[in-house]
């Protein structure tokens, strides 16, 4: 199948209907998480179920006008300068879908090549944050603190080899959420050094002065607080996202065009 | 001609064990008022998707038989040609808003902009179709913003204002309340008076008596009886339906010999006071 | 039900065709970022945007949601990056173990700046456009239909959805749910609110793309609309210069950058 044949068949009228549903899922489930006061985003459910029932160039579409249109929301929900994210809006997007069509969302892997993919995705998330830590160490100001990276990104790495030694979720979705994660902390981090000067207003902002503060320089503080933050944010996300679309009919997923995603092949 | 034309159509929904449509033939004439009646389940809504082309080429499935609509085979006809000749309006209002517009008179206006009609004649054909259905007053407002029969007024609003030669509408008052069911009862009469086709599926008989010139009773997806609605609502019970309070009443009637055994049951109020001689 | 910050003024800046705004705002935003002086946003806000709002009959709202908006990050960004910008050395101000320094200052002021032209721009296209009209401009300017249904339609679904999300809210709360306390708590109620909210809303995207293509919405003839974009000659050579503007902008910064390496 091309390329242009692909994307027709992808975005059917379903499709179209179903982008603004998910864009406002984005959210006002991000909302309800803000409510909850949960340590999440997950701002991007929405844009993760249309790449997932809809393949990638939905998804990232879906992720672009998500961005674009909430950054021209009235407040407290909108502002425009969130709109210079919409790389990564359709990052995740794109990789989600991708994901998807690899047959992240559906295959069962045995427990030995689950830990051992785990155990991968993270260690390449540890080398991230060490390679990090040691650029700091060139700078005057650095501290040993530098190393905290590298220590959640340990603990992460615990945590999810934990889950899939335990098997309640497909070992994939696990490793999709943090290298997912990783690419889109990867993404963002010149655009919020750039534009933001590394700071969003919130509690993470004490991470990048800790690393500021460690001997990072700005984009540097920003990627290693993103690796942080992001990788926890969306394996959270795909786990959700996937125990959602478990939870639905057989027939409700039926009408999408890459149902195929989803149903046992 | 029939303007449609059902031959032996079955349809199984691809998920599905049982056939929701099992075997149907029946052609529709321009300019009448046709009912299809039948418990919940038995096909009514499926033989809507199947007369306006969404069965085949939106639902997936096994279809059998063929429909013709003014003698194009919906298999052979793409779904936005079909979509010009026969309109449908299903059940839920909300759905039924695009969401494209923020006005009313932008929503009804949306098809006419889909098919390329040139401003002034869209302004006209808008403009007669508000006031066709009522919506003149609240033409500047947000269709979210409307009661449950304004808004099924609207959804009628905008699928007339295509111009399709049959209109489709299955179960439009279903959701609406019993003012909202007045509104909408009543438009569907004037489209009626105007001559346009109408295939409708009902649950509320009394209306069917009052709108339809024919009724389809559908059991199980098969069709069970064809005739005229007087004399096929008599035997309601028969396949399920509720039958009308005139008929009940008239039933009683009967039964304390009020009124001749033989008599044939009314199903609409003038039925009934003329069976009176009130 | 008004969903989107668009004014309905009579004034200039109101008739402007929607794409000439937004070039105009990509001409603020990349001058904003690709000329090297500490002042340019601000002089930008304070010569262009503020006059402009003034022009829009907008420059109360456009003032006031710019301040409100920037104030948390500004507070942050001076923090963090006062007291903790990498290689600073010029101390202004000392407070115990830390030091405000002026580099740090010096970029902290910059973001701001940039910030409040990002988001002065953003609310004058935004303010004075009606988002039927930008959706109907992108469109003629060779976006695909798709695209301008999309975004209009989430505009409008979004108070729905709260509502809805407010109603499962209610019921779960009167079912007996939890939502405060332990982090344990918050998360089990998680689940209860979200799950109504997808499948439902998952639910009726079937029957609203049965009525989309019931109004010929896959149609391939081409759209005319409703509503009337003004547009004029001068406009469109406007926009043409601000296009070549921002374009030969943005070049020149990504040379300098090079070039200094």
């Amino acid at each position: 199948m091309t390329l242009t044949e692909r994307i027709r068949n992808d975005f059917t009228t379903i499709t179209l209907a179903l982008i603004p549903v998910a864009l406002v899922l984005n959210i006002v489930v991000g909302q309800l998480v803000a409510f909850l006061k949960l340590p999440v985003y997950l701002d991007s459910l929405g844009t993760m179920l249309v790449a997932i029932l809809a393949g990638p160039f939905a998804g990232a579409i879906t992720g672009v006008l998500s961005n674009l249109v909430w950054s021209s929301l009235p407040p407290p929900i909108g502002n425009p300068p969130v709109a210079f994210f919409a790389g990564t809006a359709l990052g995740i997007g794109l990789l989600t879908g991708l994901f998807a069509q690899w047959g992240w969302f559906k295959r069962a892997l045995t427990r030995a090549q689950s830990i051992g993919l785990v155990l991968g995705v993270g260690t390449i998330l540890g080398m991230l944050q060490l390679f990090l830590a040691i650029q700091a160490m060139s700078s005057l100001d650095f501290s040993p603190l530098a190393f905290v990276g590298v220590a959640l990104a340990i603990i992460l790495t615990a945590v999810a080899t934990f889950l899939a030694w335990q098997g309640s979720f497909p070992p994939l979705v696990v490793v999709g959420g943090v290298v997912l994660g990783i690419v889109s902390a990867i993404i963002s981090a010149p655009v919020a050094a750039a534009v933001f000067g590394g700071v969003t207003g919130s509690g993470t902002d004490l991470l990048v002065a800790l690393f500021q503060s460690s001997g990072l320089q700005v984009v540097q503080a920003n990627l290693a607080q993103g690796l942080i933050s992001d990788p926890f944010d969306k394996f959270v996300s795909y786990i959700i996202v996937w125990a959602i679309l478990r939870g639905m009919s057989h027939r409700l997923v039926g009408q999408f065009p890459r149902s195929k995603n989803l149903t046992e092949s | 001609m029939s303007i449609l034309s059902v031959r032996n159509l079955s349809f199984r929904y691809q998920q599905a064990t049982v056939p929701a449509l099992r075997d149907i033939s029946f052609e529709v004439e321009s300019g009448t008022v046709t009912a299809i009646v039948g418990a919940n389940g038995a096909g009514k809504s499926t033989l809507g998707y199947a007369l306006a082309g969404y069965i085949p080429h939106f639902f997936k499935g096994e279809m059998q038989g063929t429909v013709r609509v003014n003698n194009a085979d919906t298999r052979q006809t793409p779904l936005a040609s079909l979509v010009t000749q026969v309109g449908l309006v299903f059940q839920n209002p909300f759905n039924q808003i695009s969401g494209a517009k923020l006005t009313v008179a932008e929503e009804v206006a949306f098809g006419l902009e889909n098919l390329g009609v040139p401003r002034e004649e869209m302004t006209m054909r808008v403009q007669r179709a508000l006031e066709l259905f009522g919506l003149d007053q609240v033409a500047n407002q947000s269709p979210f913003a409307l009661s449950g029969g304004q808004q099924q007024r609207l959804a009628l609003a905008s699928i007339f204002v295509m111009e399709p030669p049959v209109m489709v509408l299955d179960e439009p008052t279903a959701q609406l309340d019993p003012v909202g069911t007045r509104e909408v009862m009543e438009s569907i009469v004037a489209l009626a008076q105007r001559g346009q086709t109408i295939v409708f599926m009902e649950h509320k008989l009394e209306w069917v008596a009052r709108l339809a010139s024919r009724v389809l009773v559908l059991d199980q997806g098969a069709l069970v009886a064809i005739g005229e609605p007087r004399q096929l609502l008599a035997r309601a019970d028969e396949w399920g339906l509720n039958e009308t309070r005139y008929a009940r009443a008239a039933r009683l009637a009967k039964a304390r010999g009020l009124i001749a055994k033989d008599a044939l049951l009314p199903q609409t109020l003038e039925q009934a006071r003329e069976i009176l001689d009130l | 039900m008004n969903q989107s910050f668009f004014l309905d003024r009579a004034s200039g800046l109101q008739a402007l065709h929607p794409l000439t705004k937004l070039m105009l705002a990509l001409a603020l935003i990349v001058t904003a970022f690709t000329v090297r002086w500490l002042f340019i946003s601000i002089a930008l806000f304070v010569c262009i945007i503020l006059p402009l709002a003034v022009w829009g009959k907008i420059w109360r709202e456009v003032l006031r949601t710019t301040i409100t908006l920037s104030i948390p990050l500004a507070i942050s960004v001076t923090l963090v990056q006062g007291f903790f910008f990498p290689g600073a050395q010029i101390v202004l101000w000392q407070i115990g173990p830390f030091s405000l320094k002026r580099e740090g200052l010096e970029f902290a002021f910059v973001i701001i700046t940039r910030l409040l032209v990002i988001a002065g721009t953003g609310l004058l296209v935004v303010y004075t456009t009606h988002p039927a009209d930008l959706a109907i401009a992108l469109v003629q300017a060779g976006a695909p239909y798709a695209l301008a249904y999309i975004a209009v339609s989430a505009i409008q679904l979004l108070p729905e959805m709260q509502a809805r999300a407010q109603s499962i809210l209610n019921a779960q709360q009167a079912r007996g749910l939890e939502t405060r306390g332990s982090i344990g708590v918050r998360i089990r109620a998680f689940v209860p609110l979200i799950a109504p909210l997808v499948y439902g809303a998952l639910e009726n995207v079937q029957e609203r793309a049965l009525a989309l293509d019931a109004r010929a919405f896959r149609s391939t003839r081409i759209k005319t609309s409703w509503r009337e974009l003004h547009d004029s000659q001068a406009q469109r050579a406007a926009r043409l210069i601000l296009a070549a503007y921002s374009i030969l902008m943005i070049v020149y910064a990504i040379a300098t950058a090079f070039l200094s390496r």
